[in-house]
C-alpha cells in the first residue's frame, strides 16, 4: 500500500512547533509543582456518581459530610446518568451511584445493592426571559424550535410522556430541532437564544443564570417528575463507608441541602 | 576496522539496536491503534446485526453523514486551497500568524469549536443578524453540520496542500510563464497536477476528520434524525440505549472510513 500521507514538512509547521515547545515548558513547569506539594495523610476515598442535575446540591453535601467523617476524601463525578450507568456497566470503579431516573437505576441494578429514593425533581419548559412564548400551548405554533433531551436523557424521556398526556406532542414533534445528548446541552441552545424553548429540571432552570429565563410550569395532574434513587455498588470498596454516605443524604442533613437546592422530597 | 567506515557499514553497525528499538516501539504503537479497533469488532453483537443495523435511523445517519463528510470536503478544498496557496507562495509579514490562526480549529476542545461557530453564525452571532436578513440559518440545520465539519476538517486541507505546494518545482511555473501560458492553464496543468499525492493526503484527512466531528456539530448544529443527527451523533446517542447498536454503529463507521482510505491510497480516486 502506498503511504497516503506526505513526508511531514516541518517547515509547514512551524508555528504550531514553536507554540508545542511553549506548551510542552508550562506542562513541565506544572508537573514539578505539583509533584513538589506536599501530599496529605492517606484518606480513604469515597468514590461517589452522581447525575449531572446534582452538581451543586452534592458538592454541597460533600462538604458537610467531609467534616463529620475525618480521613474520608469524597470524590464525585459528574455526568448525564445514563452516562455513568453506560460507564458502570463498563465496569468502571465507583462505592456510590446517585441516579436522576429510575431507567438507568434499573440498567444497572445487577450491580447494586437495593436502591433508595432520596429526591425528585421536575420538568419546566424553560424559554429565554425576553421570550413572547407563554404557555406550553404556544410550544405548537409553526417555527417554534423546541430542543429536548434525547430519548435516553432522563429529562427528555420524561418531556415527551408529559407532552403526549397534554395531547401537544404530534403537534410539539414537528419543532423539535434537536435531541441533545444531556440537559446541559439544553440549558445551552436557550441560553444562547438558538433554540426558543426546552424542557429542562426546575433545579436547573432555577440554578442558571437568573433573569436569563423564564420557566413555565406543566399543569397540574400531568406527571412530570423524577425520583432520584441512590445505592451502594455490590463491589465498593468499604460498603461500610459507602453506606454512611448514603445514610448521609438520605437523612436529616442531606435533605436539608437538596431542599436548599430545589428538590423536592421523594 | 582499518578501512574508514563506508555508510553501509555504519548502517550495519547501527541496525541490529536500532531495529531491536524500532521494532519494539512499533509493536507497541500498532497494539495501541489496531488492538481498540478490533476489540471493538469483537464486541459487536454479529448474531442479529443485520436486523440492528438497518433501522431507518441507522441508515438515515448514514446517509447524512455521507453527505456532510463530502460536502465539507468539497467546502475545504474550495477554501483550503486559496489560503494554503497564499501561505506557500507569498511572502507577507504575519504569515505565521494566519498559519496558526487557521490551524487553531485542529486544536479547539469539541465544544468550544461549536460554542465559536454559533458566537459567529448564530442567529445572535455577528454575522446573525445579516444572515438572517438573507434567510440564512445555519444552526439546527445540515448547512450547519457541514460548516461545522468544515470547520474542524479545513486546516487538514491546507496543512497538506501548502507541503504539497512548496514541495513543486516553481521553475516549471516560471518556465511555463515565459512559454506563454496563462495562470490559469499553470494551476491546471502543472500545480494541480504536482499536487497528487498532497491532493489525495488532504482529501482522506479532510474527509476522515469530518466522518468523525462530533462536538462542533452537536453545539452548533444539534442533533435532529436526518438532518443534523450524523454517525457519530446517533452512535453517542445510542451508547446509553443500546451498547450493541452503539458498537455496531460504530463499527460500520469504522469499516466505511478504512474502506474509502484504502480507495484513495490505492489510486482508485484522482488519478
Amino acid at each position: 500500500m502506498r503511504t497516503l500521507i506526505p513526508p511531514p514538512k516541518l517547515v509547514a509547521m512551524g508555528g504550531i512547533a514553536i507554540n508545542l515547545q511553549g506548551v510542552l515548558a508550562v506542562a513541565g513547569v506544572l508537573c514539578g509543582a505539583l509533584l513538589g506539594c506536599d501530599k496529605p495523610a492517606p484518606r480513604h476515598e469515597i468514590r461517589v456518581m452522581a447525575a449531572a442535575s446534582l452538581r451543586d446540591a452534592f458538592e454541597a453535601i460533600e462538604h458537610a459530610f467531609e467534616p463529620e467523617h475525618p480521613n474520608t476524601d469524597v470524590v464525585i463525578s459528574f455526568a448525564g446518568s445514563q452516562v455513568l450507568a453506560t460507564q458502570l456497566l463498563e465496569g468502571a470503579a465507583a462505592d456510590v451511584f446517585a441516579s436522576a431516573d429510575e431507567v438507568q437505576m434499573g440498567r444497572v441494578a445487577a450491580l447494586c445493592e437495593a436502591p433508595a429514593c432520596f429526591a425528585s425533581n421536575h420538568i419546566v419548559v424553560i424559554t429565554p426571559a425576553d421570550s413572547s412564548i407563554g404557555s406550553i400551548e404556544a410550544l405548537t405554533a409553526p417555527g417554534v424550535l423546541v430542543v429536548l433531551g434525547a430519548d435516553g436523557v432522563p429529562a427528555g424521556r420524561i418531556a415527551r410522556t408529559a407532552f403526549d398526556a397534554l395531547e401537544l406532542w404530534d403537534s410539539i414533534e414537528p419543532n423539535i430541532a434537536s435531541n441533545e445528548p444531556d440537559v446541559r446541552g439544553v440549558l445551552m441552545k436557550i441560553l444562547l437564544g438558538e433554540g426558543d424553548a426546552g424542557v429542562v429540571y426546575a433545579t436547573d432552570a432555577m440554578r442558571a443564570s437568573p433573569g436569563r429565563l423564564r420557566a413555565i410550569e406543566f399543569p397540574e395532574g400531568v406527571d412530570c417528575s423524577s425520583e432520584y434513587p441512590i445505592a451502594v455498588l455490590r463491589n465498593a470498596s468499604s460498603s461500610e463507608r459507602a453506606n454512611a454516605f448514603v445514610r448521609f443524604v438520605l437523612g436529616e442533613p442531606g435533605q436539608a441541602i437538596l431542599r436548599q437546592h430545589g428538590f423536592e422530597a421523594p | 576496522m582499518k578501512q574508514t567506515p563506508t555508510s553501509s557499514r555504519v548502517s550495519r553497525r547501527l541496525i541490529p539496536s536500532a531495529r531491536i528499538v524500532l521494532g519494539a516501539l512499533a509493536f507497541i504503537a500498532a497494539v495501541l491503534l489496531v488492538l481498540p479497533v478490533i476489540a471493538l469488532g469483537a464486541r459487536a453483537p454479529w448474531s442479529d446485526a443485520l436486523a440492528r443495523l438497518f433501522r431507518p435511523g441507522t441508515l438515515d445517519a448514514l446517509r447524512l453523514s455521507l453527505v456532510v463528510s463530502t460536502a465539507s470536503v468539497v467546502l475545504s478544498l474550495a477554501l483550503g486551497f486559496p489560503i494554503a496557496w497564499v501561505l506557500a507562495r507569498c511572502t507577507f509579514p504575519g504569515r505565521r500568524i494566519l498559519r496558526t490562526l487557521v490551524l487553531l480549529p485542529m486544536v479547539f476542545p469539541p465544544v468550544v469549536g461549536g460554542v465559536a461557530l454559533l458566537a459567529a453564525f448564530g442567529s445572535h452571532g455577528i454575522c446573525g443578524s445579516t444572515m438572517q436578513s438573507l434567510g440564512i440559518r445555519l444552526p439546527f440545520t445540515t448547512a450547519g453540520a457541514i460548516v461545522a465539519a468544515t470547520f474542524v476538517s479545513c486546516p487538514f486541507m491546507i496543512l497538506s496542500l501548502e507541503s504539497g505546494l512548496q514541495s513543486i518545482d516553481r521553475r516549471l511555473e516560471d518556465a511555463a510563464a515565459t512559454l506563454g501560458a496563462s495562470d490559469w492553464m499553470i494551476l491546471r496543468r502543472i500545480v494541480v497536477r504536482g499536487l497528487g499525492p498532497a491532493l489525495r493526503a488532504g482529501i482522506a484527512l479532510t474527509w476522515a476528520r469530518a466522518l468523525g466531528e462530533f462536538g462542533a456539530t452537536i453545539t452548533f448544529a444539534g442533533s435532529h434524525p436526518g438532518r443534523t443527527r450524523t454517525l457519530p451523533l446517533a452512535v453517542y446517542e445510542l451508547i446509553n440505549v443500546d451498547v450493541g447498536d452503539a458498537i455496531l454503529l460504530g463499527v460500520l463507521l469504522v469499516a466505511f472510513a478504512a474502506a474509502v482510505l484504502l480507495a484513495l491510497s490505492g489510486k482508485v480516486l484522482l488519478r
